[in-house]
């Protein structure tokens, strides 16, 4: 933004030397200026979670999603399962074929919104106003008694993906 | 002077224009990895309260039941035994066994698919599960072969036995 504010201030310089050198006198021309501000959205995920000691029931755990943004913006999750559901990994990538997957999806809820994740983008947060803030969202994975425990190294994983855009 | 005022006009445009330039849409992504495990194992049976087996002397009868089982890991098992040693069925007066009871002179059998065990009091192997299940029923049958010799009852007493379902994970 600052270079392009300069490059106007440096236009009207220009004129008046050109036009005194011309004609002997001074006279006077005025430009106008004309900026703005780029918009801007910075989206700061959740912390990662690890070690989640999943039991039998409903299982929550809370995060803190950031958005430092000087427009009207929403923010979308997706995750990397078609289905949302958490899948078996060995620490380095799913287990597959044949690795477990938990029965029911990971859930994003934020105040009344609850999103069953999938790997298509779903709208958390929707025409939100200018802001620099933090939301605190709760994700929510329900373990029903058919969920095995995997041995270790493995570990059931999941992706969610925030992203944050402008409205105009 | 006019020359530099297109000048100034066309630089003035040309300054508005890279502004505008500067508008691009702006987005911010991010990920959360969410890692975790499942913990303890879960395994629960169920069976119906009671099971009422009618048979004519020296005829056979049979009935099901559904053995419901949950489990969140595996291999699993479910044993069954029963409170008479050598799986026969005896006089019972509604509250209590009788003393010096009759007894059916033929095991009770139950089986599940093609395991068809005669019942004693020791534990045996029913069914093994190498997946996990929540509420599965397994159809188990009950067995009881009568002899012709076998008594029937008319004060009440009927004959009973107890059959005792244990299921658990990794045995």
């Amino acid at each position: 933004m600052k270079p392009q504010i300069v490059l106007a201030v440096f236009t009207v310089i220009a004129t008046q030397v050109g036009y005194c050198a011309a004609e002997g006198v001074f006279s006077t021309a005025t430009i106008g200026i004309t900026g703005n501000i780029n918009d801007k959205i910075d989206l700061t995920p959740p912390s990662h979670i690890t070690g989640w000691s999943l039991a039998l029931g409903t299982n929550t755990k809370n995060g803190t999603l950031h958005v430092d943004s000087n427009n009207y913006w929403e923010v979308d999750i997706k995750s990397d399962q078609y289905d949302g559901k958490m899948k078996e990994y060995d620490g380095n990538s799913y287990v597959y074929p044949g690795g477990q997957s938990l029965h029911d999806p990971m859930h994003i809820v934020y105040s009344t919104k609850d999103i069953s994740l999938t790997d298509q983008y779903q709208p958390l947060f929707d025409s939100m106003a200018p802001i620099n803030q933090d939301y605190v969202i709760t994700f929510s994975q329900q373990i029903e008694s058919a969920d095995n425990r995997v041995n270790s190294p493995s570990r059931y994983h999941i992706v969610a993906t925030f992203t944050g855009s402008l409205h105009y | 002077m006019r020359k530099t005022a297109k000048l100034d006009i066309i630089k003035v445009l040309l300054a508005d224009i890279i502004v505008l330039i500067g508008f691009g849409a702006a987005s911010s992504t991010g990920d959360t990895v969410i890692e975790g495990n499942v913990v303890g194992d879960l395994f629960q049976l169920t069976v119906p309260q009671g099971l009422v087996l009618t048979a004519a002397p020296g005829q056979t009868s049979s009935e099901d039941m559904n053995l419901k089982v949950t489990s969140n890991n595996y291999p699993w098992t479910v044993w069954v035994k029963c409170d008479s040693p050598d799986g026969r069925m005896r006089e019972f007066d509604g509250v209590n066994y009788v003393t010096n009871p009759i007894m059916l002179k033929s095991p009770l059998h139950v089986s599940y698919g093609l395991n068809d065990l005669s019942l004693n009091s020791s534990k045996q192997n029913l069914i093994s599960g190498e997946a996990a299940v929540s509420e599965m029923a397994y159809k188990i049958k009950f067995t009881q072969q009568t002899d012709t010799t076998d008594l029937g009852f008319s004060s009440g007493h009927i004959y009973r036995i107890l059959v005792t379902f244990t299921g658990g994970i990794r045995f």
